[in-house]
C-alpha cells in the first residue's frame, strides 16, 4: 500500500478492533447485570419468604422460626453490587437494583427485629449509611470497622445503605433517625443513632458479650467503595 | 469516564495502531522471508573495500575478541582492512593494539580522548575504502556478516547503509535474556522499518555505510552521546536509503546489571529525545512519509504511553496504599482475605481486551523477532520475563530521560 492509504487501513483496523473489545465488554457486563437480576430474582423470592415468616411468627414458637436470615443469594448481590459499583461506567441499572436492594434489607432488618423481640434472642442489628463520594473518607474507614465486626460478631446484623441513592425507603429511614446528608457515615445500633466515624472498640463496646447466635450467622457484606 | 481513562483510551489506542501497523507492513511483505532467510551465501563479484574501525576506550579485556572476529570474517583478505583506533584510553588498550602493529591488515591508531564519534571520523578519514564501518569494541561479529550486508550495498546502488541483527553476546543473568527478547523484537521492527524505508538508528555495532555518504551529508556527530542515532535522522532528512539486513548478525556484550542497563537505556532515550527536538522539523513532515508519520511518532507515543501508564500505575498504588493505611487504622490487621473465583470478578472492561490484544500484537512481533534471529521458533519463557522485567524497569529509565530533558540536565557519558 502507497502512501496514506496504509495509515487509513490501519485506522481501520485499529478501530474494528477496539469495537470488537467494546462489543466483547458490552457482551459480558450484559452477562453479568444477567445475574445480578437473576441474584435479584431471588432476592425478591427471599422477600416473600421474608414477608410470610413475619405473617406466620404470630402463630408459630420461636423453635419454628430458625431462618430468618437472607439467603446467601442475597449476601453474594451484596458482592456484586459492591463489585459492579467500581467497576461498570453504566450505574442506571445497578442503581435499581440498589433500591430493591435496599428495601430486601429493610424488610430482614424489620423481620429481625421482631424475631429478636419476640424470642429474646440476641441479635443487634447495625444500620449503617454510607456516601460513595470521594470526600467521605471516614465512610471507607466505617465500611471496614462494619466488614470487621461481621466477620468476627455473627450476632451483628449490618445493613448498609447508600444514603445517596434516590430511594424513598432509604430517605426514610433517614428521615426516622434523624440523620442528615452531613452527618455520614452514621450508624444506628439497636435503634440508637450515631453519627461521624465509630471505632471498632466503640462498636465492639456496644455488642454483647455472649457466643454467637445461631440464628443469624449470614454475613451481610458492608456495601461501600473500598477505592475511587 | 474520568479525563485519565480517555487518556489511557487514546494512549493504548495509539500503541495498538503501532503495533497494527508494523503487522500490516509484515503481511505486506511476507512473501519475502524466505529469500531473506536464505541460508546460502551470496556470491560477491568484485567486492568492495571495507574498513571496520574500532573505536576503543579502555577496552583493554575485549579488543583483541572484537579485531579477532573481523579478521575471521568471510570475506576477502586484501578487501578487509581493521582500523582500531585508541580514544585516548587510561588502561592498557593500547598496549594491547601495539601486539598488531606488524599486522597488515590491522592499522593502529591513538588520539586524545574526544568521544566516540571522534574515533570514527578519525577512522573514516584515515581509509580509502568503498565501504566503512564500526564496531564497538565490546562485539562479535558472525563471519558471514559482512558478505550477506555487502551483497545488499551490490544489488541496490541507492543504498547507503546496512544494519545487523543485533543477539546479546552469551547472556548469563535474568537481564541478559530479557534484552535478548527486546533484541529480537527489535530486529523485527527493524526490518518492518526498512520495509518502510523509514529506520531511525544504525547502531554502533557494524552497521556499515557508503564512504561516499560522508561526503555528502557529513560525518558523525556527538549527539547526545548517541552517534548512530542522529546520523540515521540526517540519511532520512537526506532521502538516504538505509536497509536492514536480518540474518548477518552480530554479538553484542549487554548490561549484566540493571544499574548499568539504566545507564545504557537513559542514554538511548535521552538520546532519542533530544535528536527528535533536534529534527522536529521532520516530524509530520509529509516529505519524509513513514519516517515522520510513523518512526517518530511511534516513538514519541511509546515515551508517553509509559510514562502516563506509570504515573497512573503509581496513582492507582498510592490511592491503594492509603486505602490500606485507613483499613489498618480502623480494624488493625484485623482484615480477612477475601478470594473469589467467580467469573463474576474477571475484569471485562473495554480496556482488558483491547490490552490482551496489543499485549497479543506484542508477543507476535517478539516471537517473528526470536525467528528471524534464529534464537528459537515460538514462544518461549525469556518473553515473560521480558514483558515483567520490562514494565517494572523500564518506566525508570523513560521518565528520567524526560526529567532530565524537562530541566536541563547534561546527558550521561558514552560508556
Amino acid at each position: 500500500m502507497k502512501g496514506f492509504r496504509k495509515y487509513f487501513v490501519v485506522l481501520l483496523i485499529t478501530v474494528g478492533i477496539f469495537a470488537i473489545a467494546y462489543f466483547a465488554s458490552v457482551y459480558f457486563n450484559n452477562q453479568k447485570i444477567a445475574e445480578i437480576q437473576k441474584a435479584q430474582d431471588q432476592a425478591t423470592v427471599d422477600v416473600l419468604s421474608s414477608e410470610t415468616q413475619f405473617d406466620l411468627l404470630e402463630s408459630q414458637s420461636c423453635q419454628d422460626v430458625t431462618n430468618t436470615y437472607l439467603s446467601q443469594e442475597i449476601s453474594n448481590l451484596a458482592d456484586k453490587i459492591s463489585y459492579a459499583e467500581q467497576n461498570f461506567s453504566d450505574q442506571t441499572q445497578l442503581n435499581l437494583l440498589k433500591q430493591q436492594y435496599a428495601i430486601l434489607e429493610v424488610k430482614d432488618y424489620l423481620l429481625t427485629k421482631q424475631i429478636s423481640e419476640r424470642c429474646k434472642s440476641n441479635i443487634v442489628t447495625i444500620l449503617y449509611f454510607y456516601e460513595n463520594a470521594n470526600s467521605c473518607t471516614d465512610c471507607q474507614k466505617q465500611g471496614y470497622v462494619l466488614d470487621a465486626i461481621r466477620q468476627n460478631y455473627p450476632q451483628a446484623r449490618v445493613y448498609s445503605f447508600d444514603a445517596g441513592l434516590d430511594s424513598s425507603t432509604i430517605r426514610a429511614l433517614l428521615s426516622i433517625n434523624k440523620i442528615s446528608d452531613k452527618t455520614l457515615p452514621a450508624v444506628v445500633v439497636d435503634g440508637t443513632t450515631y453519627t461521624g466515624f465509630q471505632s471498632l472498640d466503640t462498636l465492639t463496646a456496644m455488642l454483647p458479650t455472649t457466643t454467637p447466635s445461631t440464628t443469624a450467622s449470614t454475613p451481610k457484606k458492608t456495601i461501600t467503595k473500598k477505592t475511587q | 469516564m474520568t479525563l485519565g481513562d480517555i487518556i489511557t483510551y487514546i494512549v493504548i489506542f495509539l500503541a495498538v495502531y503501532v503495533q497494527v501497523f508494523f503487522l500490516v507492513t509484515y503481511i505486506e511483505h511476507r512473501k519475502k522471508f524466505p529469500a531473506i532467510m536464505n541460508k546460502e551465501l551470496p556470491e560477491l563479484v568484485n567486492p568492495p573495500k571495507v574498513a571496520v574501525i574500532v573505536p576503543c576506550w579502555n577496552e583493554e579485556k575485549t579488543v583483541h575478541g572484537t579485531i579477532a572476529s573481523i579478521l575471521a570474517l568471510d570475506y576477502p583478505a586484501d578487501k578487509l582492512e581493521v582500523i582500531a583506533v585508541d580514544d585516548g584510553s587510561t588502561d592498557t588498550t593500547w598496549q594491547e593494539l601495539l601486539q598488531y602493529k606488524d599486522n597488515p591488515r590491522v592499522r593502529i591508531f591513538q588520539k586524545e580522548n574526544g568521544g566516540k564519534h571522534t574515533a570514527i571520523n578519525f577512522g573514516i578519514d584515515n581509509t580509502d575504502a568503498e565501504i566503512v564501518g564500526g564496531l564497538d569494541a565490546d562485539s562479535f561479529v558472525a563471519p558471514d556478516a559482512l558478505r550477506r550486508m555487502i551483497a545488499m550495498f551490490q544489488s541496490d546502488p541507492e543504498v547507503m547503509a546496512v544494519t545487523p541483527s543485533l543477539i546479546v553476546h552469551n547472556p548469563q543473568t535474568m537481564l541478559q535474556h530479557a534484552q535478548q527478547v527486546e533484541y529480537n523484537m527489535s530486529t523485527y521492527n527493524k526490518k518492518m522499518l526498512s520495509f518502510l524505508g523509514a529506520i531511525h538508528v544504525t547502531p554502533g555495532p557494524f552497521s556499515l555505510f557508503r564512504k561516499s555518504m560522508f561526503d555528502k551529508i557529513g560525518k558523525f556527530r556527538k549527539a547526545h552521546n548517541t552517534e548512530d542515532q542522529e546520523l540515521a535522522y540526517r540519511m532520512q532528512q537526506n532521502h538516504l536509503k538505509i536497509e536492514h539486513c536480518v540474518n548477518a548478525y552480530v554479538y553484542t556484550s549487554s548490561p549484566d546489571t540493571v544499574k548499568k542497563l539504566y545507564k545504557q537505556r537513559l542514554r538511548w532515550i535521552y538520546g532519542f529525545i533530544q535528536n527528535t527536538i533536534d529534527y522536529r522539523h521532520l516530524v509530520f513532515n509529509a516529505e519524509y512519509l513513514n519516517f515522520s508519520f510513523f518512526t517518530l511518532p511511534s516513538g514519541i507515543i511509546s515515551i508517553v504511553a509509559v510514562v502516563f501508564l506509570s504515573a497512573s500505575f503509581l496513582y492507582d498504588f498510592i490511592v491503594f496504599l492509603i486505602s490500606k493505611i485507613n483499613q489498618i487504622a480502623a480494624v488493625g490487621f484485623n482484615s480477612h482475605i477475601h478470594i473469589n473465583f467467580n467469573w463474576f470478578y474477571i475484569n471485562t472492561q473495554t480496556v482488558f481486551f483491547v490490552t490482551i490484544i496489543l499485549y497479543v500484537l506484542l508477543i507476535f512481533s517478539i516471537v517473528m523477532g526470536t525467528r528471524l534471529n534464529q534464537q528459537g521458533h515460538g514462544f518461549d519463557w525469556r518473553i515473560l520475563l521480558y514483558l515483567v522485567v520490562y514494565s517494572v524497569i523500564a518506566p525508570f529509565w523513560l521518565l528520567k530521560a524526560v526529567w532530565n530533558t524537562i530541566t536541563g540536565r547534561r546527558q550521561p557519558a558514552w560508556r
